[in-house]
């Protein structure tokens, strides 16, 4: 590590990319905070915070700099469970004429690819539009381009069995010698929304968001304010999912239904229709 | 050096291969009344979500739970770091929990739990590392030491694989070097806080 930002520095450098960037920084939560950035500063080989501070001057730097920020690693098919308790979602799924899928933060392409062959092989693809919130142009990109960059293939092959998938996990890419791509035909519902979430428009209509594992990075404060905006963009009936280690905030944990605990995916009040 | 009247916060507690049947035998002859959090980093499969905490349940003579991120860290418990999480503790003594990328090949890396606490405890903090076939844990020790807590390592010679142990030794002289037995010896002296 390049410097060993403390709490004084940490506060200071919320407080100024807050003001650069135009988004809350003060909410993530500090160990958070603390890696993200001294990732970013060992990436950008910054050695002094006056360095960092006159990077944020050029705008350029910006979309570099979200784009690092967020956690980018994940794999294909995380916790299998969950998305085995998907497909016994599908029965309601198939009687809409629209579905409406919402990841609030897309930090990386695997989970929306999971999502988007989940819907392949059960037969909704056709029905359904996922958008998709960053505040990387370049991230949104390769997710609308399929590209998946972590290429731990046995691991997303592992999970995907586990995920008792109709097909083999390669069948949905292609390679060829500039990367791999998830199937064209497989992300043409891809809607993408350069911006924060908690800023400007957000998606409505939706019957189920997919925001696993992005609260563990905020307080409790700022994920009751995430969980307000998810929670009017739902139909009645409509649905979250959020990591299996994550709590529901309140009032979200006594307002919406418990539908499945060890995969924690909750309902609001009323029917999909 | 070791001062037994050290009035600490938390115990952490790293391991990997063959660490599982020793951390068994800590937890089945701890003293029921310890008076400190016990936090588990121990390598685990990633795809196994059950079953460990189910395990050290059934010796335990204090309930093992396996925390929820942002849940509070109080006394008298053991902490297990989730399958395929990372496991951080905060200044605010609350777990936070990270799907960030793999760290020595591993999440939960026993490195990213041991330094955070080495920041949030400081010098009443104390540090055992086991058994284990790769070196997670020595950075950690480091960080542990340099804040000036109690650094134990588990006896290379009584290790089922002293990898994880002998990589913790080339980075710090501990303050003891023990056996399991002798390990948990020290633990039922501590004072109650």
């Amino acid at each position: 590590m390049a410097i060993n930002l403390g709490i004084n520095d940490l506060k200071e450098l919320s407080e100024v990319l807050s003001e650069k960037l135009g988004l809350d920084f003060t909410q993530y939560g500090y160990s958070f905070f603390k890696r993200r950035l001294s990732y970013i500063f060992d990436l950008f080989n910054i050695k002094k915070k006056s360095q960092f501070q006159e990077l944020l001057k050029v705008k350029e730097f910006h979309q570099q700099f979200f784009y690092n920020f967020a956690v980018n690693n994940t794999e294909m098919f995380r916790d299998p469970g969950f998305w085995r308790f998907l497909k016994t979602l599908t029965p309601a799924f198939q009687t809409k004429n629209e579905i409406n899928i919402w990841f609030p933060e897309a930090s990386s392409g695997e989970e929306v690819f999971s999502f988007l062959i989940y819907a392949k092989e059960q037969n909704i693809l056709e029905k359904v539009k996922v958008f998709c919130n960053h505040t990387s142009h370049e991230k949104l990109n390769e997710i609308e381009k399929g590209i998946l960059k972590n290429k731990n293939l046995e691991l997303n092959k592992s999970n995907y069995k586990r995920f008792e998938g109709k097909s083999q996990l390669e069948n949905y890419f292609s390679i060829d010698n500039t990367g791999v791509y998830l199937k064209p035909e497989l992300t043409a519902p891809v809607e993408t929304i350069t911006h924060s979430f908690l800023q400007g428009d957000t998606p409505k209509n939706i019957t189920l968001v997919i925001y696993r594992n992005a609260m563990l990075n905020y307080n409790k404060k700022y994920c009751t304010k995430c969980m307000d905006v998810i929670y009017d963009s739902l139909v009645p009936g409509g649905m979250v999912a959020i990591g299996i280690k994550e709590s529901m905030p309140f009032p979200y944990n006594t307002k919406m239904t418990c539908m499945n605990q060890k995969e924690m995916v909750f309902k609001k009040d009323g029917f999909l229709n | 050096m070791l001062r037994n009247d050290k009035r600490y916060k938390a115990v952490v507690i790293g391991g990997s291969a063959g660490s599982f049947s020793i951390v068994t035998r800590i937890l089945s002859k701890i003293r029921p009344d310890f008076p400190l959090p016990i936090i588990l980093c121990l390598h685990r499969l990633k795809h196994v979500r059950s079953g460990l905490v189910e395990s050290l349940n059934l010796k335990s003579n204090i309930e093992v739970v396996e925390p929820f991120d942002k849940d509070r860290i109080v006394p008298n418990k053991v902490y297990l770091a989730p399958s395929n999480y990372h496991m951080f503790i905060e200044f605010d003594n609350s777990f936070s929990l990270s799907t960030e990328i793999v760290l020595n090949h591993s999440r939960p890396a026993i490195d990213h739990t041991f330094s955070s606490a080495a920041y949030a405890y400081r010098d009443k903090l104390i540090g055992i590392i086991l058994t284990g076939a790769n070196k997670d844990g020595a950075k950690g020790m480091k960080e542990i030491a340099g804040k000036k807590g109690t650094t134990i390592i588990q006896d290379p010679a009584t290790c089922e694989v002293d990898t994880m142990t002998k990589s913790a030794l080339r980075l710090i002289t501990p303050d003891k070097v023990l056996s399991p037995e002798e390990i948990i010896d020290f633990l039922n002296q501590l004072p109650n806080v």
